[in-house]
């Protein structure tokens, strides 16, 4: 009996084991749910004098789409409210409100108000699934708006896609997700993580000063295809010719020392990272600890004060390479996302990357659906989207331009440092 | 010479967390025959409330972390009598579900109480950011501090398990229950100062190592992961089985970098850790008692 129980125990730990070197990042327990304001509004254009038969004429040209009526565009947002990503999903539902109460306290658009439901995913993909079930079935939503995460996107954009709803700026850099055809409704200003990878690679090898000795440049990248998307990409890039000793990590990963120490080992001058803050804090510690004089890289999500907070004087001088302005910046669109995210109830703390992307998504998508007017739906809004021309967010980001092939909106390049223990731009990349 | 010493160092320290992680889990497994799922997340909240105590309410690192351990000490007490004992005699999966429970319901109490946000508990004098250097080989004194906390831990557990009288009582509900309670010796002490004795190791572990992985709300259920397969690995009776389950876990992954192709090399461990089960399904360090093999 007891020798069966320690077998089935052993079987156990096999198995655990390797469901965490599987899995996603994804250890709270409860789902929570919460619904922004949606103000009731209504203002109709059109005129009751027209006859019956000019109203059926203009139904049938303009289809409206799921989730539209002539007072309400119903959205949803799936974050991670609870878990270890929860304060990228607060931050990012702080924004995605601060764009609702912009919209809808100025009258709307074309005479409807924005109403948003968000449902927490814990970043997990099984619960980003059940999200969108919900989204479609339930609330009966017109588009997605600013959800966080590849692998919960890449699970539930099939059902965007068959539901024909818009999958729109969300924090996602799996690569699959750009390509129109498979997804003709996703659209996004976060360039994917292999793009990401040839922009830093080209920044470095092109107009980086690195100083007068040969860099040796290496990826620390996760197992999995995204992180071996990531090392091809600085392959592929201008700083391909330096790259050596790229290591990669596990999700269950307690350290990463082992791999810091083959860096030094190989001589690695320039590590490039993509993980979080966090673990971008604990891997500039350990380069520390380790002994590791290498400059360290990272994208957009390790540009929080957060990671000061975390390190201290050590995370002075760490690099990023990211789409988006740094939060000091002097450039106008950060004075009124600042004014906004104030009045939507954020503090400072909640202004960070995941805050930004997902009101300068709110940017385009306000634009978008006044240029869309009153015959509101996927098609048509996403022809007003790629029809958008260098618009501008105030300098938060390059202007924007979406590509029709990918959907993808932003092509710029800017680098970060930390300086004085703040995230500063130096460089438009 | 230098790197692999280095290396060394850093399998030792990962190592030192799986057995911390493993000996919780073994303290109350040998004597209650009981998988205590909670035992993470336990751990990440004693080093949060430590956090609370020596940030937001500003009280001497020392005694936040005494506060917090004897809190959570007492919680446990608590937990133990009003979750845990009712159901002592009842069937093995209903205490392991309401250690599900407790996994979830402290989870969310940690969220809601402590925020999402990643915190840092700072040591007084900064000494997680400084290191020294012997022969090129170059440490941490944080880590300096955990690897010689955790021997204290561990001769103290070793102590009370194998000097005291509640020691003794462990081991004589761990060897048969139905003759320790003959011997007059009562269950709910020991399931009680079982429990206590495992989430204060646990939470002690917690506390070490928030200022390596940094206070996030499941920093600690990764090491739960592995100190469990440590656990295993050592045979999940025996105490210091899963303490060098833990070190050879740590060892393995730290050495897999080095020596084995970049692709495999975070999966190796987990493959030697399978055949080694394969081929001792018992552990490494338990051997059968002369009955079992008749």
């Amino acid at each position: 009996m007891r020798k069966n129980a320690l077998k089935l125990l052993a079987l156990l730990a096999v198995f655990s084991f390797i469901a965490v070197g599987c899995g996603d990042d994804d250890d709270s327990s409860s789902a929570s749910s919460s619904e922004s304001s949606s103000s009731e509004s209504s203002s109709s254009e059109s005129s009751s004098s027209e006859s019956s038969s000019s109203e059926e004429a203009a139904a049938e040209e303009c289809e409206i789409g799921p989730g539209v009526s002539d007072t309400e565009i119903k959205l949803g947002s799936s974050l991670p409210l609870t878990g270890n990503l929860a304060a990228l999903g607060v931050q990012a539902e702080f924004a995605l409100n601060a764009t609702i109460n912009r919209i809808n306290d100025g009258g709307g658009i074309a005479g409807r108000t924005i109403s948003l439901t968000v449902q927490d995913d814990e970043f997990n993909p099984e619960k980003t699934v059940a999200n969108a079930q919900y989204f479609i079935d339930q609330v009966g939503v017109f588009g997605v708006w600013g959800s966080i995460g590849s692998a919960p996107t890449v699970a539930a954009i099939p059902l965007h896609d068959e539901a024909g709803i818009m999958t729109l700026f969300t924090w996602s850099q799996d690569t699959s997700l750009f390509d129109r055809e498979a997804h003709p409704y996703f659209f996004s200003l976060n360039p994917s993580g292999y793009k990401q990878a040839v922009a830093f690679s080209n920044y470095f090898g092109n107009k980086f000063d690195y100083g007068s000795e040969t860099p040796v440049v290496a990826g620390l990248v996760l197992s999995s295809p995204d992180g071996e998307e990531a090392a091809q990409g600085v392959r592929d890039g201008a700083a391909g010719q330096f790259e050596g000793g790229t290591q990669n990590w596990e999700r269950d990963a307690a350290t990463y020392q082992p791999q810091l120490l083959a860096m030094k080992d190989a001589g690695v001058t320039d590590v490039y990272t993509v993980v979080g803050d966090t673990q971008f804090a604990q891997i500039i510690q350990e380069m520390d600890q380790v002994g590791l004089e290498a400059r360290v890289w990272g994208t957009n999500a390790v540009v929080t004060s957060n990671l000061i907070d975390l390190v201290g004087e050590l995370a002075e001088g760490a690099l990023a390479v990211t789409v988006m302005t740094g939060l000091n910046a002097d450039v106008p669109g950060l004075v009124t996302f600042r004014e906004e995210m104030a009045a939507a109830g954020a503090s400072e703390a909640d202004l960070s990357s995941a805050s930004m992307l997902a009101y300068s998504g709110g940017l385009v998508l306000e634009q978008a659906l006044r240029d869309v007017g009153e015959c509101l739906n996927a098609d048509a809004l996403a022809d007003a989207i790629l029809a958008l021309e260098d618009f501008s967010t105030g300098g938060i980001m390059a202007p924007i331009n979406f590509d029709p092939a990918t959907g993808l909106g932003n092509q710029g390049a800017i680098i970060q440092q930390v300086v004085n223990g703040e995230w500063v731009t130096v460089d438009e990349g | 010479m230098t790197e692999f010493i280095q290396l060394l160092w850093s399998g030792i320290l990962n190592g030192m967390l799986y057995a911390l992680i493993g000996l919780s889990l073994v303290l109350i497994f040998k004597t209650a025959r009981i998988l205590n799922f909670a035992a993470g997340t336990m751990a990440g909240f004693t080093g949060w409330f430590a956090w609370w105590w020596a940030t937001k309410q500003g009280i001497p690192f020392l005694l936040a972390i005494l506060v917090a351990i004897v809190m959570v000490a007492v919680a446990t007490l608590l937990i133990e009598r009003l979750t845990i004992r009712p159901l002592i005699n009842e069937n093995f999966l209903s205490i392991v579900t309401i250690t599900l429970g407790l996994e979830f319901l402290i989870a969310n109490l940690s969220i809601n109480f402590f925020g999402g946000r990643a915190e840092s508990l700072r040591i007084p004098g900064d000494i997680q950011f400084k290191n020294f250097e012997i022969g090129g080989v170059r440490f941490n004194w944080w880590h300096v501090v955990i690897l010689i906390s955790t021997f204290i831990i561990l001769a103290i557990v070793g102590y009370i398990v194998n000097r005291t009288e509640l020691g003794l009582a462990m081991r004589a509900f761990a060897e048969d229950k139905d003759a320790a309670r003959l011997m007059g010796i009562k269950e709910s002490t020991v399931s009680q100062w079982t429990w206590t004795l495992s989430v204060t190791v646990g939470g002690l572990a917690g506390i070490l190592f928030a200022p390596v992985l940094f206070l996030q709300q499941d920093y600690m259920n990764i090491p739960f992961i592995k100190g469990f397969v440590a656990a295993i690995l050592g045979g999940f009776t025996s105490l210091s089985g899963g303490v060098l389950g833990g070190l050879l876990l740590g060892e393995l992954e730290a050495f897999a970098v080095k020596y084995a192709p970049r692709q495999m090399a975070a999966a190796l461990p987990v493959i030697i850790v399978f055949f080694i089960l394969l081929i001792r399904p018992r552990g490494l360090f338990t051997r059968a008692k002369a009955h079992e093999r008749v």
